[in-house]
C-alpha cells in the first residue's frame, strides 16, 4: 500500500528489533499474580449497584481527577460511556481493597479515620442508592476536586480489614481510580486514564498539596466524626452487599495467610464457604484453602481440595498457586 | 442479572487474558512502563478491557485493540509527576531462556539498546513504531486501534523510524569511541 511501510530496516536494526520481539516472558507466577487481581476486581464489579457507583463516584472523582489535574477530562468522558464508567468505579474500588490486602499493606493508620471522616459528606448523597445509573454516572462528574492528601488517608483506612468504620470509605476514596479506567476514550487525551496508583497518592498526600478547590464536602466539620463514619459504612454495605462481606472475609484470610496465622486464614476461609457457599469469590476461596491445609500439614484435604479446584476451574489463572501449594505435598 | 452477564463473560475474558497477557506487558514496559509498575498497569489495562469488551468490534484483531489501551494507560502513567526522566525498560533483565549464557547477553543487550532508542522517540512516534516495527500490525490496524488517521500514522512511522535508526547509530558510534 504505501511503499514506505514494506521497506524493510537495516539487517542490524531488523536484528536489534528480533530480538526485542523474542523478549523473555513474564513467569507464570506474575501471570498469576495479576490475573488475581483482575478477576478480584471484576467480580467485585459484578456485584455491586447504582447506589454503591453513587457513593465511590460521588467522592472519588473529586479526589483521583484532582491528584492528576484530570477532571475537566473526566467530565467530558462521562457522556460517552456513562455505565461502564459507573461500573469502573466498583471495579476499581474491589480490585484495591482487595490488592491492599494482597500486598500485605494493612496499615493501622489513625489518619485513616479522619480521612474517612472527611470523605464522608460526599457520601451522604447517595444514602439512598439511586438506581439511575446515569444520574450516579453525573454525579461523578460534578463534584470540584478534593485534596487528595484526603484521598490517601482514606486508602490506609481501606487496607485495615480489622476496622470496619475504615474499611467503609475505602470504596470512596478508590472509586476514583476507575474514574479514568472506565472513562478512557480512544480518541481522547490520555490524561483521561487514571489507573491505580497508590504510591503515587501517597507521594501527593505528603507533598500535601493545597486543595485545589474547596469541594462542597469540606464544610464538614470533625464533630460529625462518628455519625459520618457509620453512615458511611452502612450505605457502602447496603450497597455493596454480600461482595462487601465476602470480600472481607476474604481479605483476613489473605492477610492471615500472608502473616503466617495459618488456623486464622482457614477459619476465615470456612466462614466464607458457609456464608457463601456460591459467592462471587468461591474460586480465589478455594485457592486459599488449598493454600491455607497446604500450610498446615494437611496434606490430604489439601490434595483433595487442590484436585477438585482444578476439575472446577481447569483453566484458572490461579492453578499455578494452587499447584505450587500442594506440589511437594501429595500424599 | 448483573452477575448472570458477568459469569458469562468471565470465561471468555479469561481466554483474553491468557492470550494476550504477554503481548499486554511486553507493550507496556516497550512503552515506558517500568518494572516494577508493569503490575499495576497490566492490572489497569485488563480491567479497562473488560469493561471495554463490549465496544470491541470482534471482526477487528485484539491485539492492537489491547495496544491501544495499554498506550494511553501507559501515556498517562508517563506523565505522571512521580515519572522522572529515569532510564526506562533498562533494568536488569533476568538473562534466561534458550541458547548459550553469552547469546543470551547478546539478546539482552539488543533489547536494551532498542529500549535505549525508543526513548529518543517521541510519544507519538513510538506508539506506532512499536506497534508496526515490533508487534507488526498493519498501519490501517494500527490507525482502527488508536483512532487515528492513517496519514498521520504513516508520516510519524516515517519520522520515527528516522529518528529510530539515528539512535541506534549514535549508541553505536558512542559505544566505539569509548
Amino acid at each position: 500500500m504505501n511503499p514506505m511501510e514494506d521497506t524493510p530496516f537495516e539487517p542490524e536494526l531488523d536484528a536489534l528489533l528480533e530480538a526485542e520481539r523474542q523478549a523473555p516472558e513474564p513467569s507464570a507466577d506474575v501471570q498469576a499474580r495479576v490475573w488475581g487481581r483482575v478477576q478480584s476486581s471484576i467480580a467485585a464489579g459484578a456485584a455491586g449497584t447504582a447506589g454503591i457507583a453513587a457513593v465511590s463516584g460521588g467522592s472519588s472523582s473529586a479526589a483521583a481527577p484532582a491528584a492528576q489535574g484530570a477532571a475537566p477530562a473526566v467530565a467530558t468522558t462521562l457522556p460517552w460511556l456513562k455505565l461502564p464508567l459507573v461500573a469502573g468505579a466498583l471495579v476499581a474500588t474491589s480490585a484495591l481493597v482487595w490488592w491492599q490486602v494482597d500486598s500485605g499493606d494493612a496499615v493501622e493508620d489513625g489518619a485513616a479515620i479522619s480521612g474517612a471522616v472527611e470523605q464522608a459528606p460526599a457520601n451522604t448523597p447517595a444514602t439512598k442508592p439511586d438506581p439511575a445509573t446515569e444520574e450516579a454516572g453525573q454525579k461523578v462528574a460534578a463534584p470540584p476536586p478534593l485534596a487528595p492528601a484526603k484521598e490517601a488517608k482514606a486508602q490506609h483506612g481501606a487496607a485495615d480489614p480489622t476496622h470496619p468504620g475504615k474499611q467503609a470509605t475505602a470504596p470512596t476514596a478508590q472509586g476514583a481510580q476507575a474514574i479514568a479506567p472506565a472513562g478512557v476514550k480512544p480518541s481522547a487525551s490520555p490524561d483521561e486514564s487514571a489507573p491505580n496508583r497508590r504510591r503515587q497518592r501517597a507521594r501527593a498526600a505528603r507533598r500535601a498539596a493545597p486543595p485545589p478547590a474547596a469541594a462542597p464536602s469540606e464544610a464538614e466539620t470533625p464533630d460529625d466524626k462518628p455519625a459520618a463514619v457509620a453512615e458511611v459504612q452502612a450505605v457502602v454495605e447496603q450497597a455493596q452487599g454480600s461482595l462487601g462481606l465476602e470480600l472481607r472475609l476474604l481479605r483476613a484470610a489473605r492477610a492471615a495467610l500472608t502473616r503466617g496465622d495459618l488456623k486464622a486464614a482457614l477459619a476465615s476461609v470456612q466462614a466464607h464457604a458457609s456464608q457463601h457457599p456460591n459467592g462471587h469469590l468461591v474460586e480465589e476461596r478455594e485457592a486459599l484453602a488449598v493454600q491455607a491445609l497446604a500450610r498446615l500439614g494437611r496434606k490430604e484435604a489439601a490434595w483433595d481440595r487442590a484436585r477438585r479446584f482444578e476439575d472446577r476451574y481447569p483453566r484458572s489463572m490461579m492453578l499455578p498457586a494452587v499447584r505450587a501449594a500442594v506440589g511437594q505435598s501429595a500424599p | 442479572m448483573q452477575i448472570e452477564v458477568e459469569d458469562m463473560g468471565h470465561e471468555a475474558f479469561g481466554e483474553v487474558y491468557r492470550k494476550h497477557f504477554v503481548h499486554v506487558w511486553h507493550t507496556l514496559r516497550r512503552f515506558g512502563v517500568r518494572e516494577r509498575d508493569l503490575e499495576d498497569v497490566a492490572h489497569d489495562t485488563f480491567i479497562v478491557a473488560h469493561q471495554r469488551l463490549h465496544t470491541f468490534d470482534t471482526t477487528r484483531s485484539m491485539r492492537p485493540w489491547l495496544s491501544g489501551i495499554a498506550w494511553r494507560l501507559a501515556s498517562d502513567y508517563r506523565r505522571r509527576a512521580r515519572y522522572r526522566l529515569e532510564v526506562v525498560g533498562h533494568a536488569q533483565e533476568p538473562v534466561s531462556g534458550r541458547g548459550s549464557p553469552e547469546a543470551a547477553a547478546v539478546q539482552s543487550q539488543a533489547r536494551q539498546a532498542v529500549a535505549k532508542a525508543l526513548e529518543d522517540l517521541p510519544e507519538e512516534q513510538r506508539v506506532v513504531f512499536i506497534m508496526k516495527e515490533i508487534d507488526g500490525f498493519s498501519v490501517p490496524e494500527i490507525a482502527e486501534a488508536l483512532e487515528l488517521p492513517l496519514n498521520t500514522l504513516y508520516s510519524r512511522l516515517r519520522l520515527g523510524r528516522a529518528r529510530f535508526r539515528q539512535a541506534v547509530l549514535r549508541q553505536r558510534d558512542d559505544g566505539e569511541k569509548t
